[in-house]
């Protein structure tokens, strides 16, 4: 490693696990000092840019939108003093907020410190643990999407993945009773891969027989599946005997739910460690795999891939196989973790989330990793937010959206930080 | 140099306006000099034939004079009128119009729009006035006599069509130059007869034509000035009464041959006119030739190949033969769109011929995927390696095994892991080998120079375990370090008794690799010409007798 350690810190960020290709971005392969590597605004570089404008952006709406911090403005010329503090306190108290509900509150962890007890500890992990809950499902549909992406297959029915997968994992959930739990979990998460696979080999079996575009027919099979569900939930089996006019599916027994790893005041649960054996897996399956090799030749370039005798066909097929069974895999850790038993509307969030967590994170594993994280923390830190600034929680999707505005858009923020604009590649 | 536009005019048009004058232009790609010192002078009602071979410069003297280029040196004239280094929009207004070898058309537009395109008609309101467009197009053509429907969709047209619509389009924006960059080159033999009807009225008309083309009778027949352009020179600008195919051909290609490594190039001599037919002779002379002792059978044969065309652009194949035997160069020559890309579809599978077979190895495998023919072991340098021979952003080392995942070596697992450190030691013995000029085997491929991007092609498919190897212009774009290496390379393959197709549009790759020249023309075997080859007889053949 003849770069200097920072660079390789921050460039690890973006790159999967294990994987030497950090050093290939420069072509060169000189040591690069710390500042010649922001300055030729590595995507790492352009992230962490990226989310610095997101968040001066939406400092600007909250100002805008809170009255008492707009009225402080109508003084800027009277009393600047006053207009400053009142902005600064008030925008750091909301990203405060945001920071005490997605990673740790400093008041609990000093209690827990003070008092030691398992229950204490657990209090000042809470939020950290409710950021992993609500980033595992973003962590293995990201994933499960990207492995598409990356084979050339624009995989947008992360939504119908999701519920076929929870759906067959439901189902081995409440009907297999009387199974010892590791086996139950096992068969239950074989049904949901199976049901995500299902789910995307429509489209992919489609686009390699009719050239059906496989954007267009994930999206209509996204409302397919949706209503699917609500006739599931409605008038089958599925439906949870006594719920009223809004259906529930049946609840899971006991040998197939996902258990708390940490106690049970934590509310992470084993999802957590699926998440991290997926990750393992697709980050083997791009970087080290013949099958993820020839995935991505199609995926890179399709002229290469013919002459080099891959058929696209099968590579359609199988990226959206795979794809789909890494999503129903996430929609059985929904179920099997968090849920407990379907509900109508299930999916819809994810999917979509989904498709920008694997974009934010440049459909690497450890990339799509952190973006998951990134954007789990906004949506617990948001309830913060608003129950301590009286904020909208509204307000983190367009954090959130604003995101990835600008790290979709490398040469705005390149154009904003006076980068130089990097070489590209292709 | 010693030429003068002035002594070849022709007496009619001496009284003509000057239209276009250039003033020893020159410009230069980095080494290169694709236009070296040129005059050029083109009257007012003047068809001036520009002639060269590829690489010649001619392109680049018409990007100059339509305003895409901007010369390092020199002056252009437009009527007098200094406009050195104007902009291509510039040279619409100025009266300067190209007429594009792949017409700049928007196929799903009707003919009226395409012509209106950029120039649209305007009614109250500021509306698009339709009805004014489609007059104006029906007016132009009629006036020219380039009969041609407002409302027909352009994808729907044939190809000489769609060169007419563009062609009226020029001629919509006024413009008194017309340059035609190789407009025959799409067309057939009628269409291509209409087009020089047209030609020939625009000229009556008192505009200046400047028509580049390879094909040297083409350019006699309709020529009043004829320019042979020569490595960025202009060599020599002939009247049509007093040069012959002959001349001409000598002119284009040089007396002076470049050094070659076979020595089978023979002497400059002029053939009589009864070539073409002596050609013909030897066609079906080499094409039923006994085999080769000792290679019964040919490493790679086409047979009475045909191939429709299936898009706009592609040229149809027709009874093509072709076979390489062990230990033999064959070289597939032809100007450029003549059905290079098909018969290169054809060698390598990714097209299955409508009628004919193909075989490798001896096995027919006509009709079967492109992964078939590797494992039958058809080694390829494809045309474009950016584009279907590496995959850019991936390394080194993983662009040497895109056709190469089936090799047990490479993996572990029992084949479904990449095994990273054979890989990554194999991609350096590679660097060593083929002296690819790279950092590290994990560095992209993109981050190469073209010469070692080709190397990197040639590593993967020399060290493969193959019996054919068909390289389609393996040395287009290369320095000359380069080409000498891969040509070297290609020798040594043959010399270990593998057949070798190269497909080029190259004269001198051609002379000076190959045992046997297949001179293709318009998507059919023009000739089989074995050593001693005559670039002049070679040149004759490529430009259709």
């Amino acid at each position: 490693m003849d770069a200097p350690a920072e660079t390789a810190a921050v460039t690890a960020g973006n790159q999967p696990a294990g994987q030497r290709e950090p050093r290939n971005r420069f072509g060169a392969g000189r040591a690069v000092s710390a500042l010649d590597f922001v300055r030729t605004g590595h995507p790492a570089v352009i992230f962490v840019l990226a989310l610095v404008c997101g968040l001066i952006a939406t400092s600007i709406v909250i100002v805008v939108s809170t009255a008492p911090v707009r009225s402080a403005w109508g003084e800027l010329f009277t009393a600047p003093g006053t207009t400053f503090s009142v902005t600064f306190d008030f925008l750091g108290s909301a990203y405060g907020a945001l920071l005490k509900g997605s990673i740790a509150n400093p008041a609990a962890f000093s209690r827990a410190f003070q008092y030691p007890s398992l229950a204490t500890w657990s209090q000042a992990f809470t939020p950290l643990g409710n950021t992993i809950v609500s980033a595992v499902p973003l962590i293995i549909t990201g994933l499960g999407l990207s492995i598409a992406y990356r084979s050339g297959a624009f995989n947008m029915g992360g939504q119908s993945q999701l519920i076929l997968g929870a759906a067959a994992a439901s189902w081995v959930g409440f009907s297999f009773t009387g199974m010892p739990w590791l086996p139950h979990i096992l068969l239950a998460f074989a049904a949901a891969a199976a049901g995500g696979a299902i789910a995307g080999l429509i489209p992919g079996v489609l686009k390699a027989t009719t050239g059906a575009s496989e954007v267009i027919v994930t999206i209509m099979l996204n409302y397919v599946a949706a209503n699917f569900l609500t006739y599931l939930l409605s008038s089958t089996f599925f439906r949870q005997p006594g719920s009223g006019d809004n259906p529930v599916g049946r609840v899971t027994v006991p040998s197939a739910t996902l258990g708390r790893i940490f106690g049970p005041d934590l509310p992470v649960n084993t999802g957590f460690i699926v998440a991290i054996l997926v990750v393992i897996f697709v980050a083997v399956l791009l970087n080290r795999s013949r099958l993820g090799f020839e995935f991505q030749i199609a995926g890179a370039s399709r002229a290469a891939a013919r002459v080099a005798g891959i058929r696209q066909a099968w590579v359609y097929i199988g990226a959206f196989a795979l794809s789909g069974a890494v999503v129903g895999i996430a929609g059985g850790v929904q179920i099997l973790g968090v849920t407990q038993q379907l509900q109508t509307g299930f999916g819809a969030d994810i999917g979509y989330l989904a498709i920008l967590v694997a974009f934010v994170g440049a459909n690497r594993p450890l990339g799509v990793t952190l973006a998951a994280l990134l954007y789990g923390a906004l949506e617990t830190g948001g309830l913060t937010m608003q129950f301590d600034s009286g904020i909208s929680y509204e307000l983190t999707s367009v954090i959130q959206s604003l995101i990835v505005l600008f790290v979709t858009a490398p040469a705005l923020v390149a154009g904003i930080f006076w980068l130089r604009r990097r070489e590209r590649l292709t | 140099m010693d030429v003068s536009a002035a002594s070849a005019e022709p007496a009619s048009a001496a009284a003509a306006e000057v239209a276009v004058e250039l003033r020893a232009v020159t410009k230069r790609y980095g080494a290169l000099t694709a236009n070296d010192r040129i005059d050029l002078t083109v009257r007012g009602g003047e068809i001036h034939v520009l002639v060269g071979e590829n690489g010649a410069g001619k392109s680049t003297l018409m990007g100059i004079l339509s305003g895409t280029v901007r010369p390092d040196a020199g002056q252009v004239l437009v009527r007098g009128e200094n406009v050195t280094g104007y902009s291509p929009r510039a040279a619409i207004v100025k009266g300067v119009g190209m007429v594009h070898q792949h017409f700049r058309l928007v196929g799903a537009f009707t003919v009226a729009q395409n012509i209106a395109l950029g120039f649209e008609p305007r009614g109250r309101f500021r509306t698009l006035d339709t009805a004014a467009s489609r007059e104006s197009a029906r007016t132009v053509s009629d006036q020219f006599g380039l009969a041609l429907d407002p409302d027909a969709v352009v994808n729907d047209l044939p190809v000489g069509l769609q060169q007419r619509v563009e062609i009226v389009k020029t001629l919509m924006r006024e413009a008194q130059v017309l340059i035609f960059d190789e407009p025959t080159a799409v067309l057939t033999e009628e269409e291509s007869a209409a087009l020089f009807a047209i030609l020939r009225k625009l000229r009556e008309d008192g505009r200046a034509i400047i028509f580049i083309t390879h094909k040297l009778r083409e350019a006699l027949a309709l020529a009043d000035t004829i320019s042979v352009l020569r490595r960025g020179k202009l060599v020599a600008t002939r009247a049509p009464g007093e040069t012959s195919v002959a001349e001409l051909g000598t002119l284009m290609v040089g007396r002076a041959v470049a050094t070659v490594r076979q020595g089978t190039v023979a002497q400059e001599a002029v053939l009589p006119e009864t070539a073409p037919s002596e050609n013909r002779d030897r066609t079906t002379a080499s094409a039923a030739r006994a085999p080769a002792p000792g290679d019964p059978v040919p490493l790679l044969a086409v047979r009475d190949a045909a191939l429709r065309p299936k898009t706009l652009h592609a040229v149809p194949v027709r009874d093509f033969t072709l076979e390489a035997y062990g230990g033999e160069l064959v070289s597939v020559l032809g100007v450029d769109g003549n059905g290079q890309q098909e018969i290169i579809s054809l060698l390598t599978g990714t097209q299955c011929p409508d009628e004919g077979t193909v075989t490798v190895n001896g096995s027919d495998l006509t009709g079967q995927r492109p992964g078939a023919y590797l494992a039958a072991g058809l080694g390829v340098v494809p045309a474009d390696r950016r584009r279907e021979g590496l995959v850019l952003p991936m390394s080194i080392a993983r662009n040497l095994l895109l056709d190469r995942r089936h090799e047990r070596r490479f993996f572990r697992a029992r084949g479904l892991l990449l095994n990273e450190r054979a890989v990554n030691s194999y991609a350096r013995e590679m660097m060593e080998k083929y002296d690819i000029r790279a950092q590290r085997p994990d560095q992209p491929v993109a981050s190469l120079s073209g010469g070692n991007q080709q190397k990197v092609v040639l590593a993967r498919e020399l060290e493969r375990d193959i019996s054919v190897l068909v390289a389609a212009h393996p040395t287009r774009g290369l320095d000359v370090g380069s080409i000498e290496y891969v040509h070297t390379k290609l020798l040594e393959l043959k010399a270990r008794g593998r057949a070798v197709v190269v497909v080029t549009s190259d004269l001198d790759e051609a002379t000076a690799l190959s045992d046997v020249i297949c001179v293709l023309y318009r998507g059919a075997v023009a000739g089989l010409v074995r050593p001693p080859f005559s670039r002049r007889e070679l040149g004759i053949l490529m430009g259709g007798k």
